[in-house]
């Protein structure tokens, strides 16, 4: 037999059984740590600053090559693009008059009530660079942390709707958890009706459901779902979602409805971070 | 089944260090490429597979323990429970170390079949555990990462193949 220095007649150490055996006993501890008591925090924050550097390193070549792209886009989408923009200025800008108006004489008529103002919060655009490998995770990241003024807790929303909530904050990036995670809900309101009711995700990529509607609630489909502002984190009457099937079976306690949330983290990489900050000093 | 060990035959190259090294870095790596949404559940793990294929061809460097290791990376870049993909990872490694010495001497296209077991395996562990710690529900769409994993396994076996040289057949 030829001399192999990798071969031994008798193998030392332990044999893969016993070595998966450990291994698996160190799974099942870490899981559990992780899952039921949260104490990994450190651990994590110090990964994701070195994940996060990886994922940047990764990421450059593939924006780069969209900037490029996009340098080289016709000139003819662009024309016809800034003149889709330049009318919607003109409309929003029509609207906003109308809004700031309307804000006035709204804090003018709260003042006269001597009830508490609304403010709305200060926001902070930022941009996805992550969504996690597991589908079924309804998780983002996004490229801003703590060191730029993100808090846990804040409401995240795209200029169609809200989309979730910020979970995990690390130095350089935040964990978004969207509103479709089955474990999220959203207190919100009917915008038709006033009547309040809370959503929750259903763990799709869209779909969300009302849930304790009894069956003679006043709901059709088309109804635009807004958040009540109940729970102190999000700010009142962002827009959720629309609802797009009602069912009164009356074998059923409750009313079965259907939603389908407006936000969505699959059509563009930008996001809004609104700082619902707990001090309401900090807020405006 | 009682004599099996972690070690077994090898590649006998220079600097392999490094370049396993690096492989499993350039994996983890793609893992965290951008992907489109609702592309997401096509995925496949490279590292995992990188990982299989230096526990085939390097086992004394890739056993057991390290892709405990490695799949606690893919948890921290993952966002998922620590422990999830560490104990998949571990049981992955374990059914390949098994059949080993055999997987060594076969051709890429014969250990497509072995790979995609192993891959439907963590596939299942990692669910299983999802399930236990109560995240997931609709798990069927996961399993057809396993069928692009196992497609990417030529290339990635002929890309890593490329890096060390040729591989010497087992000495008897």
């Amino acid at each position: 037999m030829a001399t192999h220095s990798h071969q031994d007649l008798f193998p030392h150490g332990l044999s893969a059984s016993a070595k998966l055996l450990v291994y698996l006993l160190l799974s099942i501890v870490l899981i559990t740590v992780d899952a039921r008591f949260h104490v990994l925090k450190p651990i994590r924050t110090a990964a994701s600053v070195a994940v996060f550097s990886l994922q940047e390193t990764v990421q450059k070549p593939w924006l780069g090559w969209r900037k490029m792209d996009a340098f080289f886009t016709q000139q003819n989408q662009l024309l016809h693009d800034n003149q889709n923009l330049r009318q919607q200025r003109v409309l929003w800008h029509l609207s906003q008059q109308r809004v700031n108006h309307l804000e006035q004489e709204n804090q003018h008529l709260r003042a006269l009530l001597a009830l508490q103002q609304h403010h709305f919060p200060q926001s902070h655009a930022a941009e996805i660079i992550g969504v996690p490998r597991d589908p079924y995770e309804r998780k983002i990241t996004i490229d801003q942390g703590s060191q730029q003024g993100i808090q846990a807790g804040s409401a995240v929303m795209d200029e169609a709707g809200l989309i979730g909530q910020v979970t995990r904050v690390y130095p350089l990036t935040s964990e978004i958890t969207l509103m479709t995670d089955k474990d999220q809900s959203v207190p919100i309101q009917i915008n038709r009706t006033g009547e309040r009711a809370i959503l929750f995700g259903d763990g799709s990529n869209h779909g969300a459901t009302l849930r304790y509607l009894p069956n003679n609630t006043d709901i059709r489909v088309g109804d635009l779902l807004v958040t009540s502002g109940l729970d102190g984190l999000y700010p009142a009457g962002l827009p959720v979602a629309t609802v797009t099937h009602v069912d009164f079976a009356s074998n059923r306690a409750f009313a079965l409805v259907v939603c389908q949330t407006l936000g969505a983290v699959d059509r563009n990489r930008h996001v809004l971070i609104l700082n619902t900050a707990k001090n309401p000093g900090q807020a405006h | 089944m009682s004599m099996i060990s972690p070690k077994g035959v090898s590649i006998l190259t220079r600097q392999h260090g490094w370049l396993i090294a690096s492989s499993l870095l350039i994996a983890l790596a793609c893992n965290l490429l951008p992907w489109q949404v609702n592309l997401l559940w096509l995925r496949p793990d490279f590292l995992l597979l990188v990982t299989l294929y230096w526990a085939i061809y390097q086992p004394n460097d890739i056993g057991i323990g390290s892709a405990w290791w490695l799949g606690l990376a893919e948890d921290m870049a993952d966002g998922a429970h620590l422990g999830q993909h560490a104990l998949a990872y571990a049981v992955a490694v374990y059914a390949i170390t098994l059949f080993q010495r055999r997987l060594y001497n076969f051709p890429p296209w014969q250990q497509i079949l072995p790979i995609m077991v192993t891959l439907l395996i963590e596939q299942l562990m990692t669910v299983l555990i999802a399930t236990f710690v109560g995240d997931s529900r609709q798990a069927l769409l996961y399993f057809f990462a396993v069928l692009t994993g196992s497609l990417c396994w030529i290339p990635i076996w002929y890309l890593l193949r490329i890096q060390h040289g040729p591989i010497l057949p087992r000495q008897q």
